[in-house]
């Protein structure tokens, strides 16, 4: 089939425009035709704003759960579902959509819930409409299937029966005393059941003896709606109307007011619609099936627009139609595309079309196959983007990403990823989580850099450190390293317990080597090796990796090392004389190297060099008596 | 050694979804999306004639199954429509005898109990419940099990008819009817009957990883032990066995794991062979050579292999 089809998307605005030419199909069904893509639609995406109700949320866990098992199917399946697995779902989805109702209602009631519940009755009522035209089998009667529809989205029907059985059940009264017994028995012809209606009228007390309500029963059991799927059949129901418009006539029904009005619908009485209108259904679209039942049993879809339009006028005086109604027509319109245009606008109404796209797409059938334009796709990764404003969210939203199909997926979720708001260590660590399942190499970097940065705003050199390893870029390592030996406590340093854990690998710098040596030279020297700690503070000096600043650090603590050794009673100097030496030409070389590097510093802004010189002298005293010392342990 | 003997055009316009020899392999009937069951006579030479056209469903026919011979020729269908149908040839013509109705939603799989136990089949639907039909002094009398399987049933198989007597009671006596059913629960579970009309769980059966998608009760025990064959969208077919159903003791054992999607399991007669076939469009055919070792028998993957329609 012939298409051609562009789309522009501005993401950051929720925006998405779609053009496209007409599509042709290379099978023609009878009933159902092909959704044509001739105009530019602008889908705009409202914000969710009850994203951040808790029963919401339990939704879309729910969604997400049975949204995730579609995928998983579809992918056994080469994409596809078939068709009583997408049946299977969709009473899945509907039924979470039920609870959701059901939970909701239990709350407190504000504005906001009641909001929540319009928009969640309407996506069940829109979700079982959209299987009704797009996910049955072909060659059936649309007028069967809206039938269908209303047997299963319209709960009038089943609530009066409910209460007219139960209410006789706990009072042992005959139902048919009960006051909605008659409305009852309405309810169900308006939804086609007339098993039901025939088995409540069969079950009044007075049905033996009572002409007219055997001749209704008569009626109830001629009337088998599946003969509809058959054209041929047309004929025979239209027949039985007549019959009862005959019956009508004749005044066979004049002493029972509730058999002539039953009798009026089925004839299909324009007023007698009005009246249940006004006195029985809440919702103009509750009456479609019916209306199309009785008034144009062998409609084909394409009548069934006008048809619903005639029905809104007839019903619905002096009022415009609201965002449901007009989505209704668009539905039975055949412009999927424009009925998903129309979910997206209503607020808080994403997470329907999004999962819904994904029904239609997946299913198997032809009558949707024909759009080539990734409308799914793009839905997704806008919920996707909705579910990343909210943090308890954020690991479903990846799923959604995910199973987009797009081919940039990947590099989307990490930029998205990157780019989520971090608060604290714990969503670091869960985002982290996320980058390491999805290997989001982008987004690990910036979580990691943002965290390092975070900590060394606050001084927290430990974290720092920890977060710019775990960077794992020698540039981060390095600049932390340098930062904390020029600003850090020696203390702190000596108590940063991830030198512990830290292997070998993760010695990405210079800087990190210089401070895991520090680090081991204080838990050597805490531990009493002090012949180790000497050593290891002499390759601290001679690594000379240390800045200036840090040196005076490392000269104290040689000085106090060696210093408490040579008043010690063993003459044996820590280190050896070759280290001895060594060390005195490294001071020599640092004191040149000191005076070169401050040459034109005015000396009130070196604020440490009296200290160094200072720590140098009292160091090379120390030096000299340790050598001494040496000299006398080798004579006696 | 596993050949072909027959190939049948249909003449179906759509994809067929079942197709079932009745017991002596003299008939077949054939169920298909485009909403007709079709019977042909076979020959012995492997050639078919067209019989009849059985039109009244609205929907795709997702199964049919034949009845014992005894009951002359009864066919029943199940059907997306929700309907079950039973048909029957009387003086050479094909007529629909009963429509059951009373699901919520498509009907799935249907099966004919033994005969012992008279004219009953059982069908099992998307609506999670199954329904077991009889048919008593002219009229048929449905029971319903109500939430047999979250999200759907998929399949149902009746247990083989056992008698047993006993030392105290030596009169022979017919076993509970029994019934496997598949879900998309992942529980393949077995339901007895108690008491007429009165249908109990009596073992719910864990080992598949999700939906079951169909379930096979042997008709013949194989050394003394009852087995169910069923496989599912885990890609796994398992074989469950049990020596005494009164001891409810089950034990599993997974056949294979196949590359694909696993859509059915079926016994041969004497429950020695076991087909499966799968979303890689291959037919496979199992047998038990020594207990508990099972060995595909049909070899030969352009033979068993079928081309998606």
């Amino acid at each position: 089939m012939a298409s051609s089809q562009l789309y522009t998307s501005d993401f950051r605005n929720g925006s998405v425009v779609f053009y496209g030419s007409t599509t042709t199909s290379s099978k023609e069904t009878p009933q159902a035709k092909r959704s044509q893509l001739t105009n530019a639609v602008e889908i705009k995406f409202n914000t969710d704003s009850t994203l951040n109700h808790p029963i919401c949320h339990k939704l879309i866990y729910d969604f997400h759960a049975i949204f995730t098992k579609a995928q998983s199917v579809a992918r056994m399946e080469g994409g596809r579902l078939r068709l009583e697995d997408v049946l299977i779902l969709n009473r899945r989805y509907r039924l979470a959509i039920r609870n959701a109702v059901d939970l909701i209602q239990a709350e407190d009631e504000n504005h906001t819930t009641r909001e929540f519940i319009e928009t969640l009755c309407a996506a069940d009522t829109l979700w079982s409409l959209f299987e009704a035209i797009y996910m049955k089998p072909q060659g059936r009667s649309i007028v069967v299937d809206l039938l269908e529809w209303a047997r299963e989205s319209f709960e009038f029907a089943t609530e009066l029966l409910n209460t007219v059985l139960n209410t006789a059940t706990s009072t042992g009264t005959a139902y048919d005393r009960h006051e909605l017994y008659w409305n009852a028995i309405i309810a169900q012809v308006l939804v086609g059941d007339f098993t039901a209606a025939y088995n409540l009228l069969t079950g009044n007390s007075r049905f033996e003896k009572d002409v007219m309500m055997q001749r209704m029963a008569k009626i109830f059991r001629s009337l088998k709606i599946d003969m509809l799927h058959d054209k041929n059949n047309l004929d025979d129901f239209v027949g039985i109307q007549k019959h009862v418009r005959e019956l009508l006539s004749s005044g066979q029904f004049k002493n029972s007011n509730d058999l002539a009005f039953i009798c009026s619908i089925l004839i299909g009485d324009k007023t007698a619609f009005k009246q249940i209108f006004e006195g029985l259904s809440q919702n103009w679209y509750e009456l479609l099936p019916a209306y199309i039942l009785f008034c144009h049993p062998g409609a084909d879809m394409g009548h069934v627009l006008q048809i619903s339009k005639n029905l809104y006028n007839l019903l619905v005086i002096g009022k415009q139609p609201v965002k449901l109604d007009e989505t209704i027509f668009t539905v039975l319109s055949l412009d999927y595309l424009k009925a998903i245009q129309l979910i997206c606008n209503t607020p808080s109404s994403l997470w329907f079309a999004a999962h819904l796209t994904d029904m239609i797409y997946k299913i198997n059938n032809d009558n949707v196959t024909g759009e080539d334009v990734d409308i799914r796709a793009t839905l997704l990764l806008d919920y996707a983007k909705t579910l990343f404003t909210v943090p308890q969210l954020w690991e479903i939203a990846v799923g959604y990403v995910l199973e987009s199909g797009l081919e940039n997926a990947m590099e989307l979720l990490d930029t998205q990823v990157a780019e989520l708001p971090i608060d604290n260590v714990k969503i670091a660590n869960r985002l982290l989580h996320i980058c390491q399942k999805y290997d989001l190499v982008r987004a690990h970097l910036d979580i990691t850099k943002a965290m390092t940065l975070k900590f060394e705003r606050e001084s927290e050199w430990s974290e720092a450190l920890c977060w710019a390893i775990r960077n794992e870029t020698t540039e981060l390592v390095t600049q932390v390293a340098h930062k904390v030996l020029l600003h850090a406590r020696p203390e702190s340093i000596s108590q940063m317990a991830m030198f512990e854990q830290l292997a070998d690998k993760f010695l990405l710098s210079p800087a990190l080597i210089f401070l895991h040596k520090y680090y081991q030279f204080n838990q050597l020297t805490k531990r009493g090796y002090l012949q180790q700690a000497a050593q290891t503070l002499c390759d601290l000096i001679e690594l000379g990796l240390a800045p200036p600043e840090f040196h005076t650090v490392l000269f104290e603590n040689m000085a106090k090392i060696l210093n408490a050794s040579n008043e010690g009673d063993d003459l044996n100097s820590l280190i050896d004389r070759a280290t001895i030496c060594d060390l005195m030409r490294r001071l020599t070389l640092f004191e040149t190297q000191e005076m070169v590097r401050t040459q034109g510093i005015p000396e009130n802004q070196i604020l440490e060099r009296t200290k160094l010189n200072s720590q140098i002298t009292v160091l090379r005293r120390i030096l000299i008596q340790s050598l001494a010392n040496r000299a006398l342990a080798k004579t006696t | 050694m596993v050949s072909i003997s027959a190939r049948i055009e249909t003449g179906h316009r759509d994809i067929v979804h079942d197709a079932q020899m009745n017991y002596y392999g003299t008939r077949l009937a054939t169920c298909s999306s485009d909403h007709l069951v079709k019977i042909f006579e076979v020959k012995p030479n492997g050639q078919s004639y067209p019989m009849a056209e059985l039109v009244g469903h609205d929907g795709p026919v997702w199964q049919i199954n034949w009845a014992h011979p005894k009951y002359d020729n009864v066919l029943a269908s199940c059907s997306h429509d929700r309907k079950a149908i039973v048909w029957k040839e009387i003086n050479g013509k094909w007529q629909k005898v009963y429509e059951y109705n009373q699901h919520d939603a498509s009907i799935n799989s249907i099966a004919w109990a033994p005969h012992q136990f008279g004219l009953i089949f059982a069908c099992c639907s998307t609506d999670n419940s199954i329904s077991i039909i009889e048919f008593q002094q002219d009229i048929w009398k449905p029971t319903k099990i109500f939430n047999a399987h979250d999200q759907g049933c998929n399949a149902i198989s009746w247990a083989p008819a056992k008698t047993s007597k006993s030392l105290i009671d030596p009169q022979e006596r017919m076993e509970p009817k029994r019934l496997v059913s598949a879900g998309n629960d992942r529980l393949v579970k077995i339901w007895k009957e108690e008491g007429p009309d009165n249908w109990v769980l009596e073992v719910e059966l864990e080992g598949h990883n999700d939906w079951v998608r169909d379930v096979a009760w042997a008709q013949s025990e194989s050394q003394t032990l009852s087995t169910i064959a069923s496989c599912g969208l885990d890609k796994r077919v398992i074989i469950w066995r049990c020596a005494d159903l009164n001891e409810k003791k089950w034990t599993s054992r997974v056949l294979t794991v196949f590359d694909e999607v696993v859509w059915h399991v079926s016994w041969s007669l004497c429950a020695t062979v076991l087909a499966i076939s799968g979303a890689d469009n291959k037919v496979s055919l199992w047998q038990e050579r020594l207990p508990n070792e099972w060995s595909k028998i049909s070899d030969t993957d352009d033979d068993s292999r079928y081309d998606k329609v």
